[in-house]
């Protein structure tokens, strides 16, 4: 068992509940499962509780503990609150190992990986329509400093991100390529406790990169940052040759080295930290300096900002088996949003994208919902 | 469990609200406490007043217990038995009123405590007394049935001290309101009106002779002005009597003193204390430079006071020791037996002392066992002391645990005899060397759960332990 390497942090659990403080009555909710679906089973302490179970011979792996486990959004949250500064992600990743070992996988979670394994993406997408968006192929394979990864969600379900991404790097003049055959990062792989299959994916799109000379690789998703900065080095055992970024770091650092003409876009716009991005990476200002740089734009905070953000309920791939679980996290999240005035939401992920797109839909609401890629777009465009 | 039983819970609840399942029960078993519990058969999750009197009047006609829990982030043992039904408190969770002209808030018995004090800061004010318990992450059904010692306790007394009105199901499953609002014409705006003060039974007594389904609790304004100062003496006695000035002359909102454990980082002493004062400005600056005059008449040297403001401000009580928070707690598996209850100011002194005796006495065992001394700690009330004695064993370790029970029966039987010492929580794991000294008043206890719960159902046991018998 996986878990038996956590079994000291699993015994340090104190039970306090901070890891759902403050979530009932008129506090805030943190952990989205254990918001919708209420039994402590769901919530990191419960999940401690049964990891030591199991540790402990108490209980086996089985297709109830699997449905709390793969519940979990990654986003973290619990983590940021725990009163012992336990490692929680790592003992869920853990577990999913256990469970996948087991063929305990919900079933939406296997069908997103055997389309992974089929199509190269969870989409069920023709790879040759993968760049499909591009204005025309003239960047693709060639040896420059920065590659753009793009990334299944944004290449093939959220075109404008990356429309506007190659836009705003052609913008500032930076020397990028992409790649001809980009596979999916890995990332439905780890979230699904799969580490064979993740790892033979890193070594794939480690290779196919290593061809081209890349210095810096950047990513519109912080999912598939994540995979490259965090897990990719694990997986491999060694470091990545090249340097990661999302691109608002990247951006950021390119508009302080060569600062352009921004144009005014009249906005009061709040900012919704993605879950990969901001607890996980920390990348919590960089999104709000390039907001900040743009002339006519208001930032408002939503009262859980930065660390205390709340997830939009559509990480790890939830949302194809905790479909009431997304819903109930992005509606929230989105009328925590519009409570603060703002005409416009902005969010760096093209998952938190689809999340707050699909609750401003069921809210029929008219605030705007962009990626900071997006809006950086239309103020570099030339009218 | 018994379909039947099953059945009936759903059908008061709704099937999302009832779980048999292993995975589920097992996170309702134990609380914060070192004490092994038993594992339910079910945990139902009322949402009304009316759906707790229903599963308690069933429970009553199946002969099936009841444990009740909120977050169970008690330190005591909430004594959960095998085969029990959990009444889980959490999503009867809505602040029902805010009155700022009355001074008070009404909430359901699941709303976290620590959430209806934000919701109340954003209007100016806050709880009576600020953060019940030690955990912040408590329902405030849960920290008024135990009765949790509160935080500036020696300005603001007891958690109870605020309640003025309890809504309870009681254990045959009808619902009373205690003090003014027992009269529905009248608001919940006094504990001590319409004769006698019933809420009173139901505070401290861990859900045994009802369970609290709304708490009307006293506001008061935030207070303008937080100020802070932290003292080291060469004696603890000295650290003791200065408390005791303070207390007399009514100049601090909240003494800590620290008499054991692990010392504050860079500082030399015997005994220290935290004080905060919450006032007026003008008033709290008075009231600091009084405090301090005091501690130092009794050799107190003043010290930086930025542990005690983190740890006012952010609960964590390794601030205490001005340490940050993630070494000190995350060192190892620790869980602690703690032993703690009210002495008098003066009596302090005697109960440190026979601590730090059996301390010395017993260093082989405790480092056979590998047992610490978290804190010696005391939360100064307005006319005495809350002494916490916390040791720690480390939850790896089967022996150290067994170690660590027996040091709990050890200390209390001390503390509870010779120590003076009058425990303020109580729960399965100090009920059994408390309440055969209570005399007739354990036994007037008895008879009232014998007659207001023939049946056994709520929380049986917990406060009632098996054997335990009133000592002559």
């Amino acid at each position: 068992m996986k878990l038996e390497k956590y079994r000291d942090q699993i015994y340090s659990c104190l039970r306090c509940a901070f890891c759902f403080d403050q979530e009932q009555g008129e506090g805030q909710k943190i952990c989205p499962p254990y918001a919708t679906y209420g039994l402590e089973s769901y919530g990191a302490r419960g999940k401690l509780a049964i990891a030591r179970a199991l540790i402990d011979k108490e209980i086996e792996y089985d297709e109830d503990v699997a449905e709390r486990i793969f519940a979990c959004t990654e986003c973290e949250a619990c983590q940021e609150q725990c009163f012992k500064y336990l490692p929680l992600t790592e003992i869920y990743a853990a577990m999913k190992e256990d469970l996948a070992e087991r063929d305990l996988l919900p079933s939406g979670l296997s069908d997103v990986l055997a389309q992974v394994d089929e199509f190269g993406n969870p989409y069920k997408k023709p790879g040759e329509k993968r760049l499909a968006w591009l204005p025309n192929r003239e960047r693709i394979d060639r040896q420059a400093g920065v590659l753009f990864f793009v990334g299944c969600t944004t290449a093939y379900l959220r075109r404008g991100i990356a429309r506007s991404s190659y836009q705003v790097l052609e913008k500032l003049g930076v020397d990028f390529t992409l790649l001809g055959n980009e596979q999916c990062c890995g990332h439905p792989y780890i979230a699904a406790g799969k580490m064979d299959h993740a790892r033979k994916t890193a070594a794939m799109n480690l290779e196919a990169i290593s061809c081209l000379g890349i210095e810096t690789v950047v990513f519109a998703c912080p999912g598939c940052l994540r995979t490259f900065r965090e897990e990719m080095p694990r997986l491999l055992g060694e470091p990545l040759p090249f340097k990661t970024m999302h691109l608002t770091e990247f951006i950021t650092g390119e508009l302080a080295k060569h600062p352009v003409q921004l144009k005014k876009l009249s906005r009061v716009v709040t900012y919704h930290d993605p879950c990969n991005l901001g607890r996980h990476m920390g990348i919590y200002e960089p999104p709000r300096e390039l907001i900040e740089m743009i002339p006519g734009l208001r930032l408002v905070e939503m009262p859980r900002n930065r660390d205390n953000s709340f997830c939009c309920g559509n990480g790890a791939f939830v949302r194809y088996d905790y479909e009431e679980m997304s819903v109930d996290c992005e509606l929230d999240r989105f009328t925590e949003a519009e409570a603060t005035g703002a005409d416009t939401v902005v969010s760096a992920c093209p998952a938190c994208q689809s999340g707050l797109l699909d609750a401003k839909s069921k809210a029929g609401s008219k605030v705007e919902v962009l990626d900071i890629l997006e809006l950086l777009a239309k103020a570099l465009r030339d009218e | 469990m018994d379909n039947n039983i099953k059945e009936g819970l759903v059908a008061i609840v709704g099937e999302r609200y009832v779980s048999d399942h292993m995975v589920d029960r097992i996170c309702y078993s134990r609380d914060c406490g070192p004490d092994k519990a038993g594992i339910p058969d079910a945990v139902v999750r009322p949402g009304s007043t009316e759906e707790v009197a229903a599963i308690v009047r069933l429970a009553n006609k199946v002969k099936k217990a009841i444990y009740t829990r909120g977050r169970g982030t008690t330190f005591l043992g909430s004594g959960v038995k095998d085969g029990v039904i959990i009444i889980e408190t959490t999503r009867m969770n809505r602040i029902e009123c805010v009155d700022l002209q009355a001074g008070y808030v009404t909430a359901q018995a699941g709303a976290i405590w620590h959430g209806i004090d934000n919701h109340l800061h954003k209007l100016g004010r806050e709880l009576a007394v600020p953060g019940g318990g030690g955990l912040f992450s408590c329902t405030i059904g849960g920290t008024v049935a135990v009765n949790a010692i509160p935080h500036g306790a020696t300005e603001y007394g007891m958690t109870a001290d605020h309640v003025l009105s309890l809504e309870v199901v009681l254990p045959d499953g009808s619902v009373i309101n205690t003090g003014s609002a027992a009269n529905p014409n009248s608001e919940p705006i006094e504990r001590n009106a319409n004769g006698p003060d019933f809420a009173g039974l139901f505070m401290g007594s861990y859900g045994v002779l009802g369970i609290i389904t709304k708490v009307t609790y006293r506001i008061r304004p935030v207070p303008e002005t937080e100020l802070f100062a932290f003292y080291a003496f060469d004696d603890y006695q000295d650290a003791i009597d200065a408390a005791d000035g303070i207390q007399m002359r009514e100049a601090a909102t909240f003494i800590v003193g620290m008499f054991g454990g692990p010392k504050p980082a860079g500082v030399e002493g015997d005994g220290f204390l935290h004080l905060i004062v919450r006032d007026r400005a003008t008033r709290a600056r008075e009231r600091l430079q009084e405090a301090a005059a005091i501690c130092e008449s009794h050799g107190g040297r003043p010290s930086s006071a930025e542990g005690t403001r983190h740890y006012w401000e952010e609960h964590m009580y390794s601030w205490l020791r001005n340490t940050a928070p993630g070494p000190y707690y995350s060192d190892r598996p620790y869980f602690c037996p703690e032993v703690a209850g009210f002495v008098s100011t003066q009596g302090l002194k005697k109960a440190v002392r026979l601590f730090r005796n059996l301390r010395e006495e017993r260093d082989a065992d405790f480092t056979r066992y590998g047992i610490r001394v978290k804190g010696l700690d005391a939360y100064f009330s307005r006319n005495g002391a809350y002494l916490w004695i916390d040791t720690l064993y480390d939850e790896r370790r089967n022996d150290a645990w067994e170690y660590g029970m027996k040091l709990r029966g050890d200390i209390a039987e001390l503390m509870f005899t010779e120590g003076r010492m009058s425990p303020g929580g109580l729960g399965a794991g100090v009920s059994p060397y408390i309440m055969g000294k209570l005399g007739t008043s354990f036994e007037l206890f008895k008879a009232l759960k014998t007659t207001m719960d023939p049946n056994g159902i709520l929380n049986p046991d917990l406060l009632f332990p098996t054997g335990v018998k009133h000592e002559a």
